[in-house]
């Protein structure tokens, strides 16, 4: 619970600094939209029935323009309001009529000007005579400029150019301006007024680049090509070398094309449809265009996910994965997801705080999204968000690689933290001009969503980042005047919170994480046959004897699994309630495998629960075990137990080993991993007095955040194709890349790790895993 | 060499499948006579469970006759499965064939018991 507030408290403080920030640095303050895509279109209409043309019944479609001059100006003349008639962000609206009529071409700005009107296609009939065309062209710079056509003086007509007559209008204060009409066949056919602007605002939008246009060079060529190129070697090779599954990989492409379709579908909606109707292009043409694109966005993700699959830390992937399977609700990717969206707010935020700094010498690029404020619903707009690639790439393979590849850890830090840097410098939003904002922006993103990740999970730092463009898509909505933007965007917001209502109902009432179970081996013979359904029945019956679930303790979160790797094994693990209140936790292994093993792990067992009714003195339990273990096997058999006692009210672990394999302690805060190992003889291997005085109890302190792991020499032992131990090392690097995640996250990690490890070939003993994790 | 003592070196993997192998191996020794027994596993890369039992199957009966199993010369690997289990407690463990010998010269059968 201590958790969660810290993350509501980073939420808070994220909603607040974006409540404060968004009205005072985001860009699409300067757009000033008072009109929504429709709305336009019905501007259109209008204006074109002032014309003289009907246009009921013509398919309308529009689009978003963007023209970094006209905003680059209206921002530095602040004291001219003719300036913003020419805004940054223009409407495009294309009117198609049904029969030959002609297509109507509109550019509306964002105050609801038409500053360009024009037809083509329209009916011609007999010429115009030059005085009453005149007369037309007047009444057109009337009808666009309003009481400012009287500034303007005509500069030149255009002879008759065949049948239709050009008229020119300027004026030059306050600001170069220039309207042109055209009338033909008694018409006026077009009308259009443009600015011009002094030539040092081109140099100047030019210098402002310069820096983030290098760096966008330099990132695409040397970050994201070699970047992709490893991972596409990765993915191959690993998928070559290993029979492996490719079942993530093929989900996650799949949501990506389902997720792209949409993205697609609604951007040809409106985009791809203007560019149709305007340029009287195929649709098809342009459908092929953008399905283009798609697959080559598509295309990198998969390669990304498939390297990511391949090399990625399990710990760090299986709530993504668990996304991608059956069994998606459950509890620990419900916790991933909704822990990025509370960090979601903070992060699309913090650009925004270095935007309004203004740092020496920057500005915003002004590249401004213009696809969104036209969209048809530009709610949904809004939400069609991509996985982030420069995540995708940076945290699940990236990070990966190198801690795989690279021995030294500095020198794998210095390696990703500084193409991390530079590539979020480049995804920052906005997009700064002045090298020290954008490298800012760039670290202060990279420092978050890499604490993001080392806390939690891959599937975090992606919700997070999905979180944070949708919340800057949402404010740039919700900045607007325009009533239906603004709603638009708080649509957008609200289906944020509920998708994090949703994330926390399955974090908090969802299934455990599932664990992988081995296909069943095929039956050979029907002599067999009836063997090995007395096996299975004995396997089922051994299961049962297991906790099917561990209890609920306060102040911790438990999750315990055990892989025979025959039918029965001699794998034990039990939870179980002292007199003195506290919880024991054992873990035991019987010597040997198979029918042997398990009847003796039966023992055991019965052995444990037996003593654990009428002492709560660890060293009293595991010495009477002893005694009795030691009475009734075989001389060669023996069991190792670790056992150990939590007091959930005062964090304190006691525990003795006999002969097992230590346990496992991490601790996050001071990164600090141990192997518990209090000395101790085996059970059954020794008399009662040599035993005792062999066996020493340990007492530790536990802090919130601490895991203690136990295991069985399955795990440790477990040996892949080269001959190789999975190994005490492996397990503790295993365990310590799931700090932040609860019980059964960690034991899946574990579990995941040592079958990647194998890469295909079956454990060789049993496998238990029990993990306790303090809150 | 000290009169009496057998040195037994099993090699590779001592496991589930190669302990009964080893078990013969031990028990032809007992039933020719010899009791004091040294293994050598230096050449060991591996140890099991099961090949654990085989050290204990036997114990009990040979220092019963004055005899003993000392072990020595483990890889550290193989050393510290003997460690986890508390077999220094049990078992002498020395470094080498050498120093096992001369640990039956100063104590035949390790005390405890």
């Amino acid at each position: 619970m201590k958790r969660w507030a810290v993350w509501s408290a980073i939420a808070a403080a994220g909603v607040a600094l974006l409540a404060y920030l968004a009205p005072r640095a985001h860009p699409a303050v300067q757009w000033r939209v008072y009109r929504n895509g429709e709305q336009s279109q019905e501007r259109s209409r209008e204006i074109s029935a002032a014309f003289g043309v009907d246009t009921q019944g013509w398919a309308g479609t529009v689009t978003g323009d963007t023209d970094n001059r006209a905003g680059y100006f209206a921002e530095h003349h602040p004291e001219m309001p003719e300036a913003r008639r020419f805004s940054p962000l223009e409407a495009r609206v294309a009117l198609k009529a049904p029969s030959g009529a002609g297509r109507l071409l509109v550019s509306i700005s964002t105050a609801g000007d038409v500053n360009s009107w024009q037809w083509t296609g329209y009916p011609k009939s007999n010429a115009t005579d030059p005085a009453a065309a005149r007369a037309l062209a007047a009444g057109a710079l009337d009808r666009l400029m309003g009481k400012d056509a009287a500034a303007f003086r005509p500069s030149a007509d255009r002879s008759p150019n065949g049948d239709n007559h050009t008229f020119v209008f300027e004026r030059t204060a306050p600001l170069n301006e220039r309207f042109e009409a055209t009338v033909d066949s008694g018409r006026v056919v077009k009308a259009e007024v443009t600015a011009s602007y002094p030539h040092d605002v081109d140099e100047a939008l030019n210098e402002r680049k310069k820096y983030i246009n290098w760096l966008q060079g330099g990132v695409g060529i040397g970050i994201d090509f070699v970047g992709t190129a490893l991972a596409a070697g990765v993915y191959v090779f690993w998928a070559v070398r290993r029979a492996v599954r490719h079942r993530f990989v093929l989900a996650f492409s799949a949501t990506s094309i389902l997720w792209g379709a949409v993205y697609w579908s609604n951007w040809m909606g409106y985009d791809q449809r203007y560019d149709s109707v305007a340029n009287n292009t195929s649709l098809l043409g342009n459908f092929f265009g953008a399905v283009l694109v798609q697959v080559l966005l598509i295309l990198l993700l998969v390669i990304l996910a498939g390297a990511t699959d391949a090399v990625g830390s399990p710990p760090k992937l299986v709530t993504l994965r668990s996304v991608f399977s059956a069994s998606i609700l459950n509890r620990p990717a419900g916790s991933s997801v909704l822990a990025g969206f509370l960090c979601g707010p903070l992060l699309a935020a913090m650009p925004l705080a270095v935007s309004w700094l203004r740092l020496p010498g920057s500005q915003q690029t002004g590249d401004y999204e213009a696809s969104l404020i036209f969209a048809a619903h530009p709610g949904v707009q809004a939400l069609d968000v991509m996985v982030d690639i420069a995540l995708l790439g940076l945290f699940g393979f990236g990070a990966a690689f190198l801690g795989r590849h690279v021995r030294n850890k500095w020198l794998a830090t210095v390696l990703l933290t500084a193409p991390g840097i530079l590539l979020l410098s480049t995804a920052a939003l906005p997009s700064e001009t002045a090298p020290a904002a954008f490298l800012l922006s760039g670290a202060l993103l990279f420092l978050a969503y890499h604490a993001i990740f080392l806390r939690l999970d891959l599937l975090a730092v992606l919700s997070a980042g999905w979180c944070a463009r949708v919340l800057w898509n949402g404010s740039a909505l919700m900045l607007q005047p325009a009533p239906s933007l603004r709603s638009s965007g708080t649509e957008a917001c609200l289906f944020l919170a509920v998708c994090a209502g949703c994330a926390a109902l399955v974090a908090w009432r969802g299934g455990e994480l599932p664990v992988e179970d081995g296909a069943a081996p095929a039956v050979v013979t029907s002599q067999r046959e009836s063997l090995m359904k007395e096996f299975s029945i004995a396997h089922r019956v051994q299961q049962h004897m297991l906790p099917s679930r561990p209890p609920e303790i306060p102040s911790c979160s438990l999750s315990a699994s055990c892989h025979p790797a025959q039918e029965v094994g001699g794998d034990l693990f039990d939870f179980l309630r002292l007199p003195d209140g506290r919880w024991s936790i054992g873990v035991g292994d019987v010597s040997g495998k198979g029918v042997p093993a398990a009847l003796y792990m039966t023992l055991t067992k019965g052995l444990l629960a037996a003593t654990t009714q009428d002492s709560s003195d660890l060293l009293e339990i595991v010495g009477n075990v002893n005694s009795h273990v030691h009475a009734a096997t075989e001389k060669k058999t023996f069991v190792t137990l670790a056992m150990g006692a939590f007091d959930p009210e005062t964090l304190r672990f006691d525990h003795v080993r006999a002969g097992h394999n230590p346990i496992v302690w991490r601790r996050p805060a001071p990164d600090e991993t141990s192997l518990l190992n209090a000395p101790g003889i085996g059970l059954g291997i020794v008399s009662d007095r040599l035993f005792r005085r062999s066996l020493k109890l340990d007492r530790l302190q536990l802090s919130a955040g601490d895991a203690l792991v136990f295991y069985s020499d399955g795990v440790t032992e477990a040996m892949n194709a080269e001959q190789e131990q999975f190994g005490e090392a492996r397990l503790m690097r295993a365990v310590e890349a799931a700090d932040g995640l609860d019980a059964g996250a960690v034991r899946e990690g574990i579990l995941q790790g040592v079958r990647e490890f194998l890469n295909g070939i079956a454990p060789q003993d049993d496998m238990t895993v029990v993990v306790l994790r303090v809150n | 060499m000290q009169d009496g003592l057998t040195i037994l070196s099993p090699a590779g993997f001592l496991d589930a499948h190669t302990a009964p192998e080893f078990e013969t191996a031990v028990e032809q020794e007992i039933e020719a006579g010899h009791r004091k027994l040294i293994v050598d596993c230096q050449g060991l890369t591996y140890i099991s469970s099961a090949g654990l039992g085989v050290f204990m199957s036997f114990l009990e009966e040979l220092r019963e006759s004055g005899g003993d199993i000392k072990i020595c010369g483990p890889s550290p690997k193989v050393l510290q499965v003997f460690e986890i289990l508390g077999f220094p407690a049990i078992f002498d463990m020395l470094p080498d064939v050498a120093a096992a010998v001369k640990r039956y010269a100063e104590c035949p059968v390790k005390g405890g018991e």
